[in-house]
């Protein structure tokens, strides 16, 4: 069994990922009043998930944003699927495995052998439901004079760590009116940590719509995986020690890869490569 | 040839003096762009105005 160290590649992803979580989540004030930040700063989509109902949150969930204006002013916001485009077809899914907060909170979580299970084909189509829903549902589903955000109401257990326990546990007022909808969420939130310790990146590989959307970009993203076909020797090492069971020897930039880049330590003859092209030149490729 | 082969074969001898990575970079620009009108029409202050303020569907009281 080839396993990755603590060491080179994984520490640096592990250092990015919390300076990640703490940069987004720097308004400690919040934390300690459980109000939210309301400066400029939360205005600005961050790439990923990170709920803006969270008191220490400084910028804006995009798929928070997007399903809020859908649902409240039926805009579908060029800003935030611009970003979250730009996003894309910048990296693919590398803002999953580098900058999210709950994916990190997730990869915590996940005993060692959690690395090895895979997952069915149906169970992660779900995620891609999700997005598409995410989109519609805002629109068509509305409930009182505006559309619901139906992602955040009621699935995204992100939300209902970073915010809803936080708040609710913190002001009373919003205690008072917990009901069937906090439970819900709260039921959840419960069943995804009960599987994080056993399945790797639960959420992302099955409900996470945000990562379904940079998924689809992998495989045409500026930044993505290159395999030297000259010097892959077939050995299977970059699929053995792929945490999301991407047949990396097939397809190194398959939807599931959330670009944690282990493969491309991995591989002992230096075949896989995180590689980009500037316009007009040639390529531009980096070695671990 | 399958449809995304046939589109991006399509498309790349239009988008030759690109490089061989005109989809990503025209798709990048094309985020950047429409961040930019996004920005340039107001989205930017509605999606301030939506942030600032406790989501209670999003925490589960709404």
């Amino acid at each position: 069994m080839v396993r990755v160290g603590p060491g080179g590649l994984g520490r640096i992803r592990r250092t990015v990922q919390f300076a990640a979580l703490f940069v987004a989540n720097a308004y400690w004030p919040g934390l300690a009043r459980t109000t939210i930040y309301s400066g400029p700063a939360k205005g600005v989509c961050v790439p990923f998930l990170n709920c803006y109902s969270c008191p220490a949150a400084l910028f804006a969930c995009p798929l928070g944003s997007l399903q809020n204006l859908l649902a409240t002013a039926r805009i579908l916001s060029v800003y935030v699927g611009g970003m979250m485009l730009a996003a894309g077809f910048a990296a693919g899914r590398l803002f999953c495995g580098w900058l999210c907060p709950f994916g990190l909170f997730q990869e915590v979580l996940a005993l060692p052998r959690a690395r090895h299970v895979r997952l069915p084909r149906l169970v992660r189509t779900v995620k891609y439901v999700l997005l598409a829903l995410v989109v519609v549902l805002p629109v068509v589903w509305v409930s009182s004079g505006a559309g619901v955000p139906f992602f955040c109401k009621f699935i995204c257990p992100a939300g209902t760590l970073e915010g809803g326990l936080v708040l609710v546990l913190g002001r009373p007022e919003f205690r008072a009116n917990v009901g069937w909808l906090f439970v819900w969420k709260v039921a959840v939130l419960a069943l995804f940590l009960a599987l994080m310790p056993f399945v790797y990146r639960v959420f992302c590989r099955t409900a996470c719509p945000l990562g379904a959307f940079y998924g689809l970009f992998n495989r045409v993203s500026l930044w993505r995986i290159e395999r030297d076909t000259g010097r892959c020797k077939g050995c299977g090492t970059c699929v053995e020690v792929c945490p999301v069971g991407v047949p990396v020897t097939e397809n190194p930039n398959h939807p599931e890869c959330i670009r944690c880049l282990e493969c491309t330590k991995a591989c002992p003859y230096g075949a896989l490569v995180f590689a980009m092209a500037e316009v007009g030149k040639q390529e531009v490729k980096l070695r671990n | 040839m399958d449809g995304f082969a046939f589109c991006k074969t399509l498309g790349g001898l239009a988008l030759r003096p690109l490089g061989n990575r005109w989809l990503a970079w025209t798709g990048f620009m094309a985020g950047v762009l429409l961040m930019a009108a996004g920005i340039g029409r107001g989205e930017f202050i509605a999606v301030l105005h939506k942030a600032s303020r406790i989501c209670l569907e999003c925490i589960g009281i709404g």
